[in-house]
């Protein structure tokens, strides 16, 4: 009997629970000096994308205590209110919807996979709201809302990730002749083959193309497979586990291109997971810890302080810590909350972050504010991260053919 | 007849609440909430039709891709016409569900189970291949409802949901919510008095494929954007399956009530934890059919018997 | 022709693993008729704890497997005996509900403790040379462990007590009990085996693959798959059916365009195929 009591008791309250979501925000007295909100949506359950989120969640953490810890935006608190979209479309929807309409943030930032993002700006787009988004690197999205005047983009689009890797190869002396390209087959892997293909044409010979599955437990067969054509370069677009079985498995079946590609080759345990076998992979990424930008040493000490149970990190930690940092900068140099001055503010930042240089331009394909667009590619020499690509960021030269 | 005005008066107060909270707070975030808690009411109510035979499907998320897709080519080849690609989801998931029902349904329970999963699998893999005509893993995107006013989409969201129930009501009561009964107490028996068990297992799946189907075609519209790994993924058979559980499968209420509050309880969670929320399907499933295999709904059931007596 | 040969011994190195997983399955849902949708996640736990054992207590992962299978018998008795004892006789709704309640319970714990990173065990490769072909020396090793471990088992089945036993029950539980066989015992034992049959196979799999809080979902509906194959029960078909889903994959990658991609969807593929046409065989067990 005692349980039946229990479960009335849960049914009432989930029945309660909604109301007070709302009501509690409606009664809250306005102080002299509130915090200013800010919004951002990330993936932190739910699926393969969490990894990124969490990482994501560092940036943003740390650079929220660092603002606040130099008395906030325009002398009041800043306030991060963080949301998970459990890396689903109607999640991420009422998340960003709620942030805007209930929280009224002053700007909604985050962001990571371009599905989730195509529906959000969507649902939210009637608001016009001020966004400033880390994630997302479909066209897709930049077609549909790059237009917008208030809509920021930090991340590479998907085609200047395959640009980079395009003109890396193009550098490489002696110059490959033979690409075996492949992809996992979703809408990461797919887009970004197309982008790889129409910028590789009459530079090089694809003779391989074919797409995987990300979470297979083997890929012998497709190797196998690529192996037979004897590429000079081998480039794969998949997920950080498929990487760990694609490359333990080439040293497997003895498959030795010259030059062996990947994207974001810094994901957290690859040192760890490979050990020696993940040498001499060369992977294009937006960011290495050890880029010659300025300041960067000096962050990374500081983040190791606030952080230190979190040993490697992603880029996705410098890139969230720059999301909000732009946007702060451009508040307090638009001395006001209002939403026109701030996006102008937007507009003119030339801030210093751990991710790089950050103003916004238009970008290719219809995009008004575009923040990074270059990538950089990293090789992993003696289980060491080394820059290799473009010269002057270089730390080392890139190791060609694998030895 | 008492009860019958009882619970026709509950449904009112019930939607009427529903339809009146937009006017009430206006927020959209509250409407977008209620509309994503309107569907997945919808998917258990269609669901239950099929469970209440006894058979399990783990793989609703396929007719749920089924009529999302159906109603995306016929936006991409034909024109924007809801209506029609409402109908013809519908029947497209039927027609699946007849095919499928036919070759499975004669089976153990079990086969079911795992041919309805990998029959969702098998379409996942299909859509995400197939590029000219459903997009393939890039998805598809269509046009919205309403040109995007969410207060009429969520009152259209919640028409569906009416229908579906009364749909639901009408069959629980008709020869096939009886068959279902006996069906899933013993399959002889139901041979017995002249019941073909393959029959009406057959007919509750094609209903079930049918309303889901249409479903999916509402969910494009709502969302605009679709990828075969979302649409298709077994998430949503899981929690469809759970809520359909926890709120008691074999009225027609207690799905309903099921969806809701774990819908509630999830967002709730969602707001509160940082991550591994989803946890709480797990642990509704786990104590749902230890401690409460009627669902919630009987703990009401037995209330109103402990009061008459 | 090299290609050819490589191919076919991807295939079966990769049947191996999908063997190993397979097996506790067999045991449990194909004898004991107990569904057990957490069967991969047992697999999953079984990845982690050699994971951890290699990089905490710099083990070598082969041996942590004794762990493995100690550890997983130890969870499956605990889960049978809080759960699956309870719904028994109920309907194979409950089991199918509730064992995949402990799945998601089971990954979304990975999910909060563990991260959603994938990690793998840096063992450095070892490869054998067999004339032009080269393998993984793991490959090979989970191959011939999953196979020698499925003839024991099929061996302690016909030939032992115990075995019998088990047979006995799964024929026809109520005589069984007549014939004064402690029935519980029985199940909550093959259950606990089962259990541990699947953290060994976990092991295995963080050696040749790796670990994340979702390995068992792939995994475990692959093992499913062989077992429609297979037909329930069936432990020396179980082999065969491996050994051709492992090839079928194997030349749809490799020869079929556009096949990686295809071959994914190959065991669910055939599971309808199979549940099509064969239905004589399978209807067959629907004993009442």
């Amino acid at each position: 009997m005692k349980l039946k009591k229990i479960i009335m008791l849960i049914i009432i309250l989930s029945l309660i629970l909604p109301l007070s979501l709302i009501s509690c925000k409606k009664e809250e007295k306005p102080e002299a000096k509130e915090p200013i909100k800010i919004g951002a949506v990330i993936p932190l359950s739910g699926g393969a994308f969490a990894q990124a989120g969490q990482e994501q969640r560092y940036g943003l953490l740390m650079a929220e205590r660092e603002i606040n810890e130099k008395g906030g935006i325009l002398g009041r608190r800043l306030e991060l209110i963080i949301e998970d979209d459990q890396c689903k479309s109607e999640t991420g929807i009422a998340a960003a919807t709620k942030l805007i309409t209930q929280d009224k943030v002053v700007a909604l930032i985050g962001g990571y996979s371009s599905t989730i993002t195509f529906a959000q700006m969507n649902a939210i787009a009637s608001y016009e709201p001020i966004v400033v988004w880390m994630g997302a690197s479909s066209v897709k999205v930049e077609h549909e809302f790059g237009p917008k005047k208030w809509f920021f983009h930090l991340h590479p689009w998907d085609y200047h990730r395959q640009k980079t890797v395009v003109d890396f190869l193009e550098s490489i002396n002696p110059k490959p002749k033979t690409i075996a390209l492949t992809y996992e087959d979703g809408i990461y892997g797919t887009t970004s083959a197309e982008y790889f293909r129409k910028y590789a044409q009459g530079k090089f010979e694809i003779v391989f193309d074919e797409p995987h599955k990300s979470g297979s437990s083997d890929f012998t067969s497709l190797l196998t497979k690529a192996k037979a054509k004897n590429p000079d370069i081998f480039y794969s677009v998949s997920y950080a586990g498929d990487y760990l079985i694609q490359i333990k498995q080439a040293k497997e079946i003895g498959f030795k291109p010259k030059g062996f590609v990947i994207v974001a080759p810094l994901f957290p345990g690859y040192k760890d997971s490979l050990g020696k076998d993940g040498d001499y992979v060369v992977g294009v990424n937006p960011w290495a810890p050890t880029l010659k930008i300025e300041g960067l040493s000096d962050w990374l000490e500081r983040f190791h302080k606030w952080f230190p149970e979190k040993q490697e990190i992603e880029y996705w930690v410098p890139l969230a810590y720059a999301n909000l940092m732009c946007v702060a900068d451009a508040i307090n140099r638009a001395g006001s909350l209002d939403k026109n001055k701030i996006i102008e503010a937007l507009e003119k930042t030339d801030l210093m972050t751990p991710f790089g240089r950050l103003t916004f331009k238009p970008s290719d394909e219809g995009g008004l504010h575009q923040a990074f667009t270059d990538l950089v590619m990293v090789q992993w020499q003696n289980l060491e991260p080394v820059v290799v690509f473009p010269k002057n960021l270089a730390g080392g030269n890139y190791i060609y053919p694998i030895p | 007849m008492n009860k019958k005005l009882l619970l026709i008066i509950l449904w009112i107060i019930i939607f009427s609440a529903f339809s009146i909270l937009p006017i009430v707070y206006n927020n959209p975030y509250i409407i977008h909430l209620l509309t994503g808690i309107m569907i997945y009411i919808s998917l258990t109510l269609s669901f239950a039709i099929l469970a209440r035979t006894g058979q399990v499907s783990i793989g609703q998320a396929a007719f749920f891709g089924i009529g999302s897709y159906i109603a995306a080519i016929i936006c991409k080849y034909i024109g924007f016409y809801p209506f029609i690609e409402f109908v013809l989801a519908g029947i497209v998931s039927g027609l699946f569900a007849l095919i499928l029902g036919f070759i499975t349904l004669r089976l153990k329970g079990i086969y079911f189970s795992i041919a309805t999963l990998s029959f969702a699998q098998t379409l996942l893999v299909f859509a995400n291949m197939e590029r000219k005509i459903l997009g393939g893993a890039t998805g598809v995107a269509v046009k919205p409802l309403f040109n995007n006013n969410i207060s009429i989409n969520y009152y259209f969201s919640i028409l569906l949901t009416i229908i579906i129930l009364i749909i639901n009501y009408f069959i629980f009561k008709s020869k096939i919510g009886y068959a279902s009964i006996v069906i899933r107490n013993d399959e002889r028996v139901a041979n017995s008095v002249g019941i073909n068990p393959v029959k009406y297992k057959i007919l509750a799946f094609i209903i079930s494929a049918f309303l889901t189907g249409i479903i999916g075609a509402y969910y494009i519209h709502y969302v605009t954007f679709i990828v075969p790994d979302e649409i298709f993924s077994t998430n949503i058979s899981v929690s469809v399956l759970a809520m359909a559980i926890f709120g008691g499968l074999f009225t027609v209420e207690g799905p309903f009530f099921g969806a809701l509050i774990l819908k509630i309880i999830e967002e709730y969670l969602r707001l509160k934890i940082k991550y591994g929320h989803l946890i709480i399907y797990g642990l509704i499933l786990i104590l749902s059919v230890l401690f409460l295999p009627e669902g919630i709904i009987s703990v009401f059931k037995k209330m109103k018997i402990k009061k008459r007596s | 022709m090299n290609n050819f040969i490589q191919t076919i011994i991807n295939g079966l190195l990769t049947s191996g693993v999908y063997l190993i997983v397979t097996i506790g399955l067999t045991l449990v849902l194909g004898i004991m008729r107990i569904v057990n949708f957490a069967h991969g996640e047992f697999v999953m736990i079984g990845a982690y704890i050699t994971y951890w054992c290699f990089t905490l207590l710099k083990m070598n992962p082969y041996l942590s497997l004794i762990f493995n299978i100690i550890i997983l018998f130890i969870i499956g008795i605990i889960i049978y005996k809080i759960g699956i004892s309870k719904i028994l006789d109920a309907p194979s709704l409950d089991q199918v509900l509730l064992t995949f309640g402990f799945s998601i319970l089971f990954q979304n714990l990975a999910l909060i403790f563990w991260t959603a990173n994938a990690y793998g065990i840096s063992m450095k490769t070892e490869i054998i040379k067999i004339g032009n072909i080269q393998v993984g020396r793991d490959r090979v090793i989970v191959f011939t462990i999953g196979f020698l471990i499925t003839i024991i088992l099929s061996l302690i089945l016909s030939k032992t007590k115990f075995g019998k036993t088990l047979n006995a029950i799964s024929q026809n539980r109520n005589a069984a009990y007549l014939v004064g066989i402690n029935v519980p015992y029985y199940y909550m034992l093959s259950f606990g085996i089962a259990s541990a049959l699947a953290g060994l196979a976990g092991g295995l799999v963080g050696i040749v693959m790796y670990t994340s809080p979702y390995i068992g979902v792939k995994l475990g509906l692959r093992a499913f798959a062989i077992l429609v194959l297979a037909g329930l029960g069936n432990i020396n078909m179980a082999i065969i059916a491996s050994i051709i889903l492992g090839l079928l994959e194997s030349f749809i990658s490799v020869y079929v365009p556009q096949g990686p991609g295809w071959a994914e969807g190959l065991s669910f593929f055939l599971i309808l195929i199979i549940l099509t046409i064969k239905p004589s065989g399978i209807k067959g067990l629907r004993s009442e």
